[in-house]
């Protein structure tokens, strides 16, 4: 499965807009994705973890656990959780003429979906 | 302070920190909740490391107790019990770390540097969490007062500005385009956001010369005036944001520049027209099924139909401090709020300074 995700985030996050995204492990591991210096690999690899905290401690709460956003002054973060506990987090800027909203809501939908696909 | 219930463990905890610290450390040692509780009304604790496998008070109930009682002490859980459900657990309750009992020398060191940079990591930033009924001029005073050099950034929705304070002087203010004397009567006025006590830089220029005191009081006394008078604040004097926190749940995917709140003025504004809003896939009827506002310190303010206001509570703390973990080394700015989406419910929080709010909504379909 590792593969697979390296492999879509690596094709799938290169839009506009996206300023850094991740993938989180439920072995703690993840996968980081930078397209700006601002964005270091080391602070990417503490939001990953302050996310999937996030998403046990929404489980733990009985609250929805399937996607969630981050407002901050100046970027959104995105996220979304599979069934399995992988999570995906994606940074964006804040100004919606840089991205497309429906376009990251969409690919969190995908990467929830990503190898669950029934087979034919 | 390490508090765990096994005597033999915590002499050997404190002789290996003590002893990895190079003697930088002072490790005091608690055998139970309630000697834990003695020490920490007579001394100041830096960090707290706890086993929450204790007898007698339940150690989640422990560490909630202690994140109330003391929100600005960083605290982590050392066990053995390494469940995902029970790590949660501890993040909710005000644990910053969660470790497990090391069984080996590297063990002993990794926990060592673990607690190490916790121990630095909040002095680099400045002020974290809680200081309730302590504004910007108090702190700004015991600044002075204690001739520190500090940077204090202020902020609301609408401004952002930073007070120079060099060997207990103001010596420099900015906010927005305005710089000195009136840069800093403008922060002072601030009805209320959110204010961080940064390392000292040197400012760009020294712009003010006056006598602290004198600066304050000046400031105050432009306040008084200003809201004794008929007139309201200028708009940059106003803490509110122009989102409305009561309809989370029908703004969904809406033209996000109408509900973010400006970082300068006329920056909303700027945003609003980029884009229409997009046609309405389906049609609900949102409704407001629970509301929470409580203090910082967690006291409830406000709620409605609110189950268990203490859970409530416990997730807000704990999303106020994972926010603000959040962001460390990165330039995204203030914590606003967290939206919780699923098809059928919303949950929006917001952690402001001094309240945090909790609303859950559900979307039902609309009758055809």
């Amino acid at each position: 499965m590792k593969d697979i995700l390296q492999k879509w985030l690596a094709e799938r996050t290169q839009i506009m807009g996206v300023l850094a995204c991740g993938i989180r492990f439920p072995d703690k591991t993840s996968l980081t994705q930078s397209w700006s210096k601002e964005f270091p690999p080391e602070a990417l690899e503490n939001a990953w973890r302050c996310v999937s905290d996030t998403f046990q401690v929404l489980k733990i709460n009985f609250f929805p656990n399937e996607q969630i956003r981050w407002v901050y002054e100046n970027a959104f973060l995105y996220c979304g959780r599979r069934n399995d506990g992988i999570c995906l987090a994606i940074f964006t800027s804040r100004d919606p003429q840089l991205f497309d909203q429906e376009t990251i809501e969409k690919l969190i939908v995908e990467f929830r979906a990503l190898g669950q696909e029934k087979p034919k | 302070m390490f508090v765990d219930d096994d005597a033999g463990f915590l002499e050997v905890v404190r002789n290996l920190m003590v002893a990895y610290s190079e003697g930088l450390w002072e490790v005091l040692v608690a055998t139970d909740a309630a000697r834990g509780l003695t020490v920490l009304r007579e001394r100041k604790i830096d960090l707290l490391v706890i086993d929450v496998h204790m007898p007698v008070m339940d150690g989640l109930q422990f560490l909630g107790l202690l994140h109330r009682r003391y929100p600005n002490i960083s605290k982590a859980v050392l066990t053995g019990d390494a469940s995902d459900p029970y790590r949660a657990a501890c993040l909710s309750n005000g644990a910053e770390l969660f470790l497990l009992k090391p069984t080996s020398t590297e063990g002993w060191q990794s926990l060592f540097v673990a607690l190490n940079e916790l121990v630095k990591f909040q002095p680099e930033e400045g002020f974290r969490g809680v200081l309730r009924r302590v504004g910007l001029q108090d702190v700004l005073q015991m600044e002075c007062l204690a001739r520190s050099s500090s940077v204090m950034e202020v902020s609301n929705a609408e401004t952002h500005g930073n007070i120079f304070v060099r060997d207990g002087q103001i010596i420099h203010a900015q906010a927005g385009d305005v710089t000195g004397e009136d840069a800093f009567n403008r922060l002072m006025s601030l009805t209320g956001g959110q204010f961080n006590l940064k390392p000292f830089v040197e400012p760009p220029a020294v712009t003010i010369s006056g006598s602290w005191e004198f600066l304050l009081m000046e400031a105050a006394r432009q306040r008084d005036e200003a809201q004794e008078s008929e007139s309201p604040l200028p708009p940059w004097a106003t803490a509110a944001e122009p989102e409305s926190e009561a309809e989370p749940a029908a703004s969904q995917g809406g033209n996000e520049a109408a509900a973010a709140p400006g970082i300068v003025p006329g920056m909303a504004r700027r945003l609003r027209p980029a884009k229409p809003p997009p046609a309405p896939v389906e049609k609900f009827c949102p409704t407001i099924d629970e509301v929470l506002i409580c203090s910082t310190q967690g006291d409830v303010l406000y709620e409605w139909q609110c189950a268990d206001a203490n859970a409530r509570i416990r997730f807000l703390q704990f999303l106020s401090q994972k926010s603000w973990q959040m962001r460390q080394g990165l330039p995204i700015g203030y914590f606003q709020r967290l939206e919780i989406e699923s098809p059928r419910n919303r949950i929006v929080t917001r952690i402001d300074s001094d309240r945090a709010l909790f609303v859950r909504a559900s979307r039902e379909p609309l009758a055809k």
